[in-house]
């Protein structure tokens, strides 16, 4: 397989997206840039953790959002993270209300036992994981295989680099500008 | 920062890897949500900037005449209202699917370049899934060979939706994701020469603008 470079790959992950700073300016057009942008990824965490509510949660968390917007700065992480951070109190606040607590011992799809070796919670879980795939949506095509292949696939960089015909340098550069974006993403919703 | 206190978690490379093993195939899915979402949220932002408007203008001692913008805020005020008490629900013809009505419209030819006998109702109308215009006629206003178009139209007339050609006395037409009463308040009717012209011809037959019912 050949990956051809990307010509937009100026990944820099203090880029302030233009989205991002509209909705921090607080027009109209941000609101609307961040629902059209983020409302289906807020709306998948609301589904899949509290499906009877997910709706209403997922108005309260732009509308939230909004009113907190200047608490929001967008060089301390993507606009997304923030609100999947708001997100994730929403639902809690939501399960709080009707006198129930968030489900732990299993996936919110009930389908497995969680399986990470760590305590976090589902929920928190389930965040992470949506932020890792929406993290990796936003990197460009070449640095977003190599990242798939390094953290799902488990290959090592050599064996990228052979399986890519992209440059050992080129490999562990993306590697690590990718983690950067994943880490962003991830740290920004803690 | 003295790289001893960690005020925020850090994920670190075997974090993220233990992470990424365990995001199945259904992670990489979104679910859109329901179009009502959105229309509550922007019906509640017309209503707050509203407000801080009217503090302003109290605040300058400004006329009390309510601008456009008030003016449909005010509407979506109601809207909101609608909402909030669970909303009108009307019951569908078909296997009693729920509609909710938002808004409400009498078209007529008033102040329009072409003159018509018939005149129109038009009702905003969503289910889960989906918001739409039906539009009732007494009759097809005379278009001769032109087509009938159903428009909606933002309230200073620089941006319009067609939403379809008007072809029976009744007709339910799909509203574009985003495209709400209280943004798009005008619904217009035009004849349109079959002329290749996607624009909006200018020769309106019947207008009305929307009411939150």
């Amino acid at each position: 397989m050949t990956l051809s470079p990307d010509p937009h790959d100026a990944d820099d992950p203090f880029v302030i997206d233009h989205v991002d700073a509209a909705f921090r300016a607080g027009t109209e057009q941000g609101l609307a840039g961040a629902y059209q942008k983020h409302g289906s990824l807020i709306h998948t965490l609301c589904a899949r953790a509290h499906p009877e509510a997910a709706a209403d949660i997922t108005q309260e968390v732009f509308l939230a959002a909004w009113r907190a917007r200047e608490r929001f700065d967008p060089s301390r992480g993507p606009l997304a993270a923030w609100l999947v951070g708001i997100t994730k109190n929403k639902i809690v606040d939501a399960y709080r209300k009707d006198g129930r607590q968030v489900p732990t011992a299993r996936d919110d799809d009930g389908s497995r036992v969680k399986r990470l070796s760590d305590e976090r919670q589902p929920l928190d879980n389930l965040a992470d994981r949506l932020l890792v795939t929406e993290a990796l949506a936003t990197l460009p095509e070449r640095p977003r295989e190599i990242v798939r292949l390094a953290f799902f696939e488990d290959l090592t960089h050599e064996q990228i680099a052979d399986q890519t015909a992209v440059p050992l340098g080129t490999v562990k550069s993306d590697i690590r500008r990718g983690l950067a974006r994943l880490r962003r993403y991830l740290e920004a919703a803690s | 920062m003295t790289g001893l206190i960690r005020e925020e978690p850090v994920f670190d490379g075997d974090d993220i890897r233990e992470l990424a093993r365990s995001i199945e195939p259904h992670d990489f899915e979104r679910i859109a949500p329901p179009p009502m979402v959105w229309n509550n949220i922007l019906a509640e932002f017309e209503v707050e900037t509203a407000s801080s408007e009217a503090d302003a203008r109290r605040q300058a001692r400004q006329s009390a005449r309510p601008s456009g913008r008030t003016l449909m805020a005010i509407a979506a005020a109601a809207l909101l209202l609608v909402g909030v008490l669970g909303g009108l629900t009307l019951r569908g013809d078909d296997a009693g699917e729920d509609l909710r009505e938002l808004a409400a419209a009498s078209m007529t030819d008033v102040d329009l370049p072409v003159p018509t006998d018939e005149t129109a109702q038009a009702r905003v109308v969503c289910d889960d899934d989906v918001c739409s215009v039906a539009v009732d006629l007494t009759g097809l206003p005379d278009s001769g060979d032109a087509d009938l178009e159903l428009w909606v139209i933002n309230g200073d007339v620089t941006d319009m939706y067609s939403l379809g050609f008007v072809t029976e006395a009744n007709g339910t037409f799909e509203l574009p994701f985003g495209v709400t009463p209280t943004d798009y308040p005008i619904v217009d009717i035009s004849i349109e020469p079959r002329d290749g012209v996607e624009a909006h011809s200018g020769q309106s037959v019947l207008r009305g603008v929307f009411d939150a019912t």
